[in-house]
């Protein structure tokens, strides 16, 4: 969806609109995706799908409606599903208005076609002929995203950016139990490195291969990107939305200490390394947001209703408005240290090198506590030196309390996409990290 | 929803034209209404429409998809003609073409029985029904909000094959649920903790739901967690509320028996399974008392259907019987290499994914006892509701559960309320730890309306018979 046939559907919607205050999304997404397992495609797809979303404000009242079509009659259903709901709602104080005249925030980084089928294949072939002769066997996933994402609203807010993202992760597997997991996310396509990671997923499934088991306990634990990536989502999940910022871990904690000082967290769309559209779903510009500096906690995130809800300015971090689940960081950005990950591996005497976690849930969200189990590829650090594979081990473990164990801290740092978010995260080596009975 | 047919004969001839030994098409419209509630202020509904069309083919022994929001006869042929492409680059990747068991190509239509259409009722009783199921909650010093929801989804969807299939059907769901807070720890939920109950069906499925007879008990329940002490640790008896049996099913046995997963199709995500083929027939996966069957037949279940997303007829199919593996989950692809037909199990969310296999109404069979019976039979153990927390590993074996709240049974009895009632184990050990399942009177099936799987991500709708169950000797804490 180029920006003129954006704005004809924008301006279409306005001008058929009878609320006060009309807001109109209108939003493409071309996804194409291959699915690899026991190193054969199994799943290879391209879907181009179209979502138009109003909101309609009528009498201090708002309404949404969504319609994944955009010709004129459904444009008149949608306003008409809006106008209905706006007249229907019941829910908590007038709407505090749509954010109006707010600047263009321009976008001038281009967004190339997303990848072939061929192209996806090949990287995968890559993989699978790094590893067959060694009896390895992959699974994966590898997609490609353009969005081109439009709004409009009557109060003089007008915007449209085009984003592009690629995402490759693997998980190779041997019959001697052997695993690795691998994961790769950037806005381009071609700076993805099959190539590369062929090379680190084999190297780790041998070197996992007859994983022996670990008594539960306290661990010395060096995270790789993906592993930090994970707790800092749930983390976001927990308390840096407005929306559950009330009830939180963040709840009366600003300015108060609750990290290590190591730990910054900053929600910035327009870092360089970051993918992310450069305003939110109402419009807003996003702004760069500390949620945590240096350790100390610094401030959440918000959207227009949330911020008059709680005294607050928008920071643009609106989702849909069919969205239920309040502000988000969706481009999380940890600071990086001085290390590298081989420095945290060598400075450690016993502990475990950690790609990746597996379904992790909440424990005991109020102290940010959550379980799950190591991944694929999790080894023993025994000397400075990893020597072994370790079965899968469940984790109970506070995030905050991890984050204040934090020891070490890797200059690299990764991109990492998980459930629609990006976050640019290190590797972090922590000590006293709590592993539980039963995997 | 609109056209007749053309549509999606166009996507398959152009597959066939391209060289596509199997095609499909499905156009899928899904309509959701949601409504919700928090103190006595109902918020203004939120409703959708998603319309499209996915063309799924076989080319070069692969498979290849493409799906779109514009359902023309143009776009529909060009969208076949594209699979088609997607599959054949796929294809030099292939261990072995794809081969489908045999299906009856069938001509049918089913829709969901409803006796009172959610979509055409008034918004004053729904915003009435959904005041009064919430606010009596209201009523209980101490309880500090109080919040439900009120569901409802219609999918009409067509499917067309290129063996001649040409199947109609119309699937009504509802569900609802509320939930009492105080402060922000502790929070009790009717009837499940996981949005409320849902299943197939019109508002007469959530007005069935007896709200009145226990918001006021749930949000009395919440404001006693906060004095209550924590639940004791080690080894003892466990009994399962109902959704709470529900929701093991679903992680340790639904997700377990999806043979695609099995084959490890879901390594890269969604995880794989211990219970592989090698152990279909042999595998002593629950006691005795253990006898669970996929059925997506049974009336008001939230995965109640007439046909899969392959065009197979739905039927009931025994997964585990006496407590031992005897079949799995499956789609036409899977169940060719087992030998077998198809489970009728392959569903997709919406016309824009590819259908997988996904969990049906998974049915653990009813016992004996009534629940009084059960807690009368038990010298000392914990009474668990209320799922809060679950995580199991990605061989879906190592597992561990928390509840919203626990009771002591002591002696026969029901005892001390205990909060952050949490148990742990591992499928095997927990399914033949079994000795008792509650009668027909406590079953149900619960629907979970959020089932995750896949890439890109799919939401699914299940459902899992269960009643009150007892474990023995399972580790709490």
């Amino acid at each position: 969806m180029d920006k003129e046939k954006a704005n004809e559907i924008l301006d279409k919607a306005l001008t058929l609109s009878g609320a006060d205050q009309t807001e109109v999304v209108a939003e493409e997404e071309a996804l194409a995706l291959t699915r690899l397992a026991e190193n054969t495609i199994h799943q290879n797809m391209a879907r181009t799908d179209l979502q138009l979303i109003v909101r309609a404000v009528k009498g201090g009242r708002a309404g949404v409606a969504s319609r994944n079509q955009a010709a004129d009659d459904a444009i008149r259903q949608t306003l008409a599903a809006a106008m209905q709901a706006a007249e229907q709602d019941r829910g908590e104080g007038e709407f505090p208005g749509l954010p109006a005249n707010q600047p263009i925030v321009a976008d001038a980084r281009p967004a190339p076609a997303i990848s072939s089928p061929a192209d996806r294949a090949a990287a995968f072939k890559r993989l699978v002929d790094a590893g067959a002769a060694k009896g390895i066997k992959l699974a994966g996933e590898y997609r490609t995203a353009l969005t081109s994402t439009a709004l409009a609203n009557s109060v003089a807010t007008r915007q449209y950016a085009q984003e592009t993202y690629a995402v490759l992760s693997v998980t190779a597997a041997t019959d001697k139990g052997g695993s690795a997991y691998a994961h790769a996310a950037a806005r381009y396509a071609k700076d993805i490195d099959a190539a590369a990671m062929a090379e680190r997923v084999v190297d780790r499934a041998l070197a996992t291969e007859d994983p022996i088991d670990l008594p539960p306990g306290e661990y010395t634990v060096v995270l790789e990107p993906p592993a930090v990536g994970q707790l800092l989502l749930f983390l976001g999940f927990m308390g840096f939305g407005a929306r559950t910022f009330a009830r939180s871990f963040m709840t009366g904690k600003i300015g108060e200490r609750i990290t290590s000082e190591k730990i910054t967290i900053i929600d910035d769309a327009r870092d360089p390394g970051m993918v992310g559209l450069p305003f939110d779903y109402e419009g807003v510009p996003r702004q760069r947001v500390p949620l945590i500096e240096e350790g100390i906690a610094k401030g959440i995130v918000c959207d227009t209703g949330w911020g008059k809800r709680l005294g607050r300015q928008s920071t643009g971090h609106a989702l849909p408005a069919t969205n239920g689940f309040g502000p988000y960081p969706k481009s999380m950005v940890m600071s990086g240290g001085e290390s590298t990950l081989e420095e945290m591996i060598a400075s450690s005497e016993r502990g475990l090198l950690i790609s990746h976690f597996w379904y992790i849930n909440y424990a005991n969200p109020m102290r940010t506590q959550i379980t799950g189990t190591t991944y694929e590829g999790t080894m023993l650090i025994e000397g400075g030196k990893r020597t072994k594979g370790i079965s899968s081990m469940r984790i109970l473990q506070s995030i905050l309390d991890a984050f204040s164990n934090v020891e070490m801290i890797s200059k690299e740092r990764q991109l990492y996409h998980q459930f629609n978010s990006f976050m640019l995260v290190p590797a972090l080596k922590v000590s006293k990290f709590t592993f539980v009975p039963g995997s | 929803m609109a056209g007749d047919w053309e549509n999606e004969a166009a996507a398959i001839e152009a597959a066939k034209r391209a060289g596509a030994t199997y095609a499909d098409a499905r156009v899928v419209l899904t309509e959701t209404e949601s409504w919700s509630v928090s103190g006595r202020e109902v918020s203004s509904p939120s409703r959708s429409y998603d319309f499209g069309i996915g063309v799924r083919v076989i080319a070069g022994g692969a498979w290849g998809f493409a799906a779109s929001w514009e359902v023309t006869e143009e776009s529909a042929a060009a969208l076949g003609k594209r699979a088609v492409e997607i599959a054949r680059a796929g294809a030099i990747l292939r261990s072995r073409p794809v081969e489908l068991a045999p299906a009856e190509a069938l001509t049918a239509t089913y829709s969901t029985p409803v006796e009172i259409d959610p979509f055409a009722l008034d918004a004053d009783t729904k915003r009435e029904f959904l005041l009064g199921a919430a606010a009596p909650m209201l009523d209980v010093d101490g309880v500090t909000s109080a919040n439900g929801s009120l569901d409802f989804r219609r999918q009409t969807q067509r499917l067309v094959s290129s063996e001649g299939a040409m199947i109609r059907q119309v699937i009504v769901q509802s569900g609802a649920g509320i939930a009492a807070a105080v402060g922000g720890a502790v929070t009790r939920s009717y009837p499940t903790s996981q949005g409320g109950q849902f299943g197939t069906g019109g508002f007469e499925f959530v007005r069935a739901i007896d709200f009145a007879g226990n918001a006021r008990r749930i949000a009395e329940e919440a404001v006693a967690l906060g004095k209550a002490p924590e639940c004791p640790t080690g080894e003892m008896d466990l009994i399962l509320d109902g959704p709470e049996v529900s929701l093991l099913i679903h992680e340790s046995v639904g997700h377990a028996l999806e043979l695609d997963r099995v084959f490890g199709s879901e390594a890269n995500f969604s995880g794989t399974s211990f219970a592989t083929t090698d152990k279909l027939g042999k595998l002593q996966y629950g006691s005795k008392t253990v006898n669970i069957v996929s059925d997506p037949t049974a009336p008001g279940g939230l995965a109640t259907y007439g046909y899969d997303d392959e065009g197979v007829r739905a039927y009931r199919a025994d997964l585990i019987r006496d407590g031992v593996l005897v079949n799995y989950l499956s789609s036409r692809e899977t169940a060719q290499r087992i030998g077998k037909t198809s489970t009728a199990a392959m569903r997709a969310d919406g016309w824009g994914n590819v259908p997988l296999i996904r969990i049906t109404n998974v049915n653990l069979s009813p016992g004996e006892p009534t629940l009084d019976e059960l807690i009368a039979d038990t010298k000392q153990g914990i009474f668990m509701s209320g799922s809060t927390s679950w995580s199991i590993d990605d061989r879906r074996e190592g597992l561990r559960m928390g509840c919203e709240v626990g009771r002591r049974i002591e002696g026969g009895k029901l005892g001390e309320m205990v909060k952050s009632p949490g148990y742990s184990g591992n499928t095997l050990g927990i399914w033949n730890s079994c000795d008792a399942v509650c009668n027909k009177e406590h079953w149900r099936i619960w629907g979970t309306a959020n089932c995750g799987k896949g890439q890109p991500g799919q939401n699914a709708r299940t459902g899992q018979g269960a009643a009150p169950a007892r474990f023995r000797r399972v580790r709490i804490g």
